[in-house]
């Protein structure tokens, strides 16, 4: 019961900032698609090709119809990833409101449960269910004659965990108690470096892999952080 | 508390990783950015090269060897490029025995000469087509082949890499599955199909009076000619017992291998494969004929290049004396000064041969052509100006490096060559390339100025420390990461020191006694910094 209010305070502060990023995806990702349907960009996605000529095999590759939307869910991710994890980890810092957070009738693993739970609900319900929804509309939808591969919708999957590694690694620079210009950014260096890592990568489980050893190796320290720090 | 000992522990290792981790990239950066800012400076080599150039053996050596059909060999050498285009090229066109036969533009050459078999030219290899699949911040790309009319596209077939079969669908209103181009040819069932196998490399191009792009298309053992408007899979060739190495046309219906208009040379269409068994496969139209050609001892594989006629069947080898197999210069960077100085220091015997094959495979000898290539400028001063600013930043690698590297040697240069490549992809590749220039080059320096970052680590860590496994762990790392480690260190065990009340000396605040005379940290006496007095 007290994990569950602390989850539901945690959303609750959260929200403005969750409501957002599924308006920004649902709206401008619809609007992407939908511009997918003119019939002037249905007619003229494929390259028609003049009689005895070569062709050069980049122009047989398509991006996917959901290119757009790449961009876009990744940027989206990265945001929600940051703000999350600056309301969550360093508004109470420079407000001066630890105290108030952490010396509750309630242990320090489940306030910290309850924040991280709140960030993994947060992505999942608000990015994670829109692109859900995006996606079947892109595959089932009369005027896309040629629906999206089915790997398109793990490499979302992909971005919105890379919100995640962002939003560890924003948590980890909050609860740093160093100073900003030795390690305190290391998390948010190590984030970039994780997410170069998986930009470059070709094989889907690889992709996953390195996110999820960024997240373990990110979330450990701030679970060790979180539970012996002075607040 | 197990529990926490283990968070604790755990903590603590992604710490240390997060953090060298980051110092080792920035080290690395750093390291490239110095070595090529030195490495400009470096110019002895280019004169060299320069005076080179008015060498006349040189000029045989690096001039092209052409061959007429009757066997004749004729050295052409360019003088630059034009910019008006390669048919205003200038050419002088010498003969075997130096003597000058023709001058003047590409364009104008009155000698007609062979033409050989190529590599599929606009072609797609694996690697290409894996960096397709890079999710990037765009999605990966998928491989569509439309199937167009006159004026608009009437059919997409997709390539689906998990299957290797195409899937097509109908580009109009109703959309919906045509069916399936596997190797098998044109199914309507999934079930039917049946994979090609993995794609190796594919070209393409639009026939005449078509606006529809076919397909070349090789994988490990086939190579197939694949006709989406027809819906029609040929194969052309298939080795069973071996992989194909590569795979090179002539004369195809595509306009690249095409012959030219102009030529009077009548060759007929002309596939000619290598296999990993060290087979050469020659197959041939108008008419029909396929050959196998087992090549005799000295002959090198790689360096055959094959074209049919009406009246022959020929190949041209290029042959080259070979370094020593025991001369890795790819082990180290030691090797690589070796690998100069005995092999690339040295002139060096070339020849290119021309044999006709016959209807059974077996080659006759018809002409051949020896020269020799002058040894690269390579002097002991151009070497140390070479790898004096690759020894210096060098020196600030790991020492572990070299240990990984002598370790996992094998593996790790596997990882960089096509074979390797084709498992691992670019970003590994790029890794280990990455950590191959940055082993030290001089051990010596190497090792100083991994000595003299442990002595700095001591010198800081002595006074703090509270544990001495701790703290010769911490100097081992010091001394593994070299500059990297030392940083790591300083970042992750800066802490505040005092001065001891009772030896005056530094000692940290970590643990109650001091590190030199044990004496306890001073406790506060009560009465002085009490607020509230005790009755």
């Amino acid at each position: 019961m007290r994990f569950l209010a602390i989850l539901r305070k945690e959303l609750r502060e959260c929200l403005p900032w969750i409501v957002l990023a599924t308006a920004v995806l649902f709206v401008f990702g619809y609007v992407e698609l939908f511009e997918r349907t003119i019939p002037q960009n249905i007619d003229y996605r494929y390259r028609l090709f003049s009689p005895s000529n070569d062709v050069y095999p980049f122009d047989l590759t398509k991006r996917s119809l959901l290119a757009g939307m790449g961009q876009l869910l990744l940027v989206v991710s990265i945001g929600l990833g940051l703000a999350m994890g600056i309301r969550q980890f360093w508004v109470d810092h420079y407000a001066g409101t630890w105290g108030f957070t952490v010396h509750r009738s309630v242990n320090r693993e489940k306030i910290l449960s309850a924040k991280l739970t709140a960030a993994a609900i947060g992505f999942v319900v608000s990015i994670g269910a829109i692109w859900c929804l995006l996606f079947l509309y892109a595959s089932k939808a009369p005027n896309f004659y040629v629906p999206p591969a089915k790997r398109i919708f793990f490499e979302g999957w992909v971005y919105i965990v890379s919100g995640l590694v962002v939003y560890s690694a924003a948590a980890l620079a909050g609860l740093s108690t160093v100073r900003w210009y030795t390690t305190k950014i290391f998390g948010l260096a190590f984030a970039a470096i994780v997410l170069f890592v998986m930009v470059f990568q070709w094989r889907l489980s690889y992709a996953f892999l390195a996110l999820l050893v960024g997240i373990f190796v990110l979330v450990v320290q701030i679970t060790q952080t979180f539970l012996n720090r002075e607040f | 508390m197990k529990k926490d000992g283990t968070l604790r522990h755990l903590a603590v290792i992604s710490r240390i990783f997060m953090t060298v981790l980051i110092l080792l990239i920035l080290v690395a950066i750093g390291q490239l950015i110095i070595g090529e800012m030195l490495f400009a400076h470096y110019y002895a080599a280019r004169e060299q090269q320069e005076k080179l150039k008015a060498d006349a053996r040189m000029r045989i050596a690096t001039s092209q060897k052409r061959i007429l059909p009757d066997g004749s060999i004729h050295l052409a050498n360019r003088r630059g490029y034009s910019r008006a285009g390669t048919d205003y090229t200038k050419f002088q066109v010498y003969d075997v025995n130096d003597n000058l036969v023709w001058e003047g533009i590409q364009k104008d050459m009155p000698y007609e000469y062979l033409d050989w078999a190529q590599n599929l030219r606009n072609s797609c290899s694996d690697e290409r087509m894996r960096e397709l699949k890079t999710i990037t911040s765009e999605f990966s790309r998928n491989l569509d082949i439309p199937v167009n009319s006159e004026e608009r596209t009437e059919e997409v077939w997709r390539y689906d890499e998990q299957k290797d079969i195409f899937v097509g669908y109908r580009y109009r209103q109703g959309g919906g599955k045509i069916g399936y181009i596997s190797s098998v040819g044109f199914t309507e069932l999934k079930s039917e199909a049946k994979p090609f196998g993995k794609s190796r490399l594919f070209s393409s191009w639009v026939p005449q009076n078509s606006f529809s792009p076919m397909l070349l298309w090789q994988t490990d053992h086939r190579f197939y000619q694949i006709n989406f408007e027809e819906h029609n899979v040929s194969l052309l060739f298939e080795s069973t017992e071996s992989e194909i190495t590569f795979i090179r046309t002539h004369n195809w219906p595509s306009l690249s291998t095409s012959k030219k208009e102009s030529s009077s040379i009548d060759y007929r269409p002309l596939i000619h494969c290598l296999t990993n068994d060290g087979k050469h496969w020659l197959i041939m139209w108008q008419p029909e004929q396929r050959l196998t050609v087992v090549l005799p001892e000295g002959l090198h594989s790689r360096s055959i290049s094959a074209t049919a006629t009406k009246d022959s069947i020929l190949l041209r080898h290029e042959g080259r004396e070979l370094m020593p197999p025991e001369l890795d210069y790819r082990k180290s960077p030691n090797q690589w000064q070796k690998y100069f100085r005995e092999y690339r220091s040295k002139d060096r015997k070339e020849w290119i041969e021309l044999y006709k094959v016959d209807d059974e495979g077996q080659l006759e000898l018809v002409s051949r052509f020896d020269w020799i290539r002058p040894a690269a400028p390579v002097t002991d001063e151009i070497q140390e100006k070479a790898t004096a600013p690759h020894r210096f930043v060098t020196a600030f690698s790991p020492p572990l490096y070299n240990v990984v590297w002598w370790i996992f040697h094998d593996k790790l240069m596997e990882l960089t060559t096509y074979r390797g490549y084709r498992g691992s992809g670019e970003f590994v590749r790029g890794i280990v390339e990455a950590t191959r220039w940055s082993l030290p080059s001089s051990w010596y320096w190497n090792w100083i100025v991994s000595v003299a970052t442990v002595s700095i680590a001591f010198r800081h860590g002595w006074s703090r420390r509270t544990s001495l496994a701790r703290f010769i762990a911490w100097l081992a790392f010091v001394g593994a990461f070299n500059i990297a480690g030392l940083l790591t260190y300083l970042a992750l065990n800066h802490t505040t020191v005092i001065k001891c009340h009772h030896c005056s000396k530094a000692r940290g605040l970590d643990q109650d006694q001091c590190v030199r005379c044990g004496t306890e940290l001073p406790v506060p006496i009560q009465g002085k910094l009490d607020l509230m007095f005790c009755a």
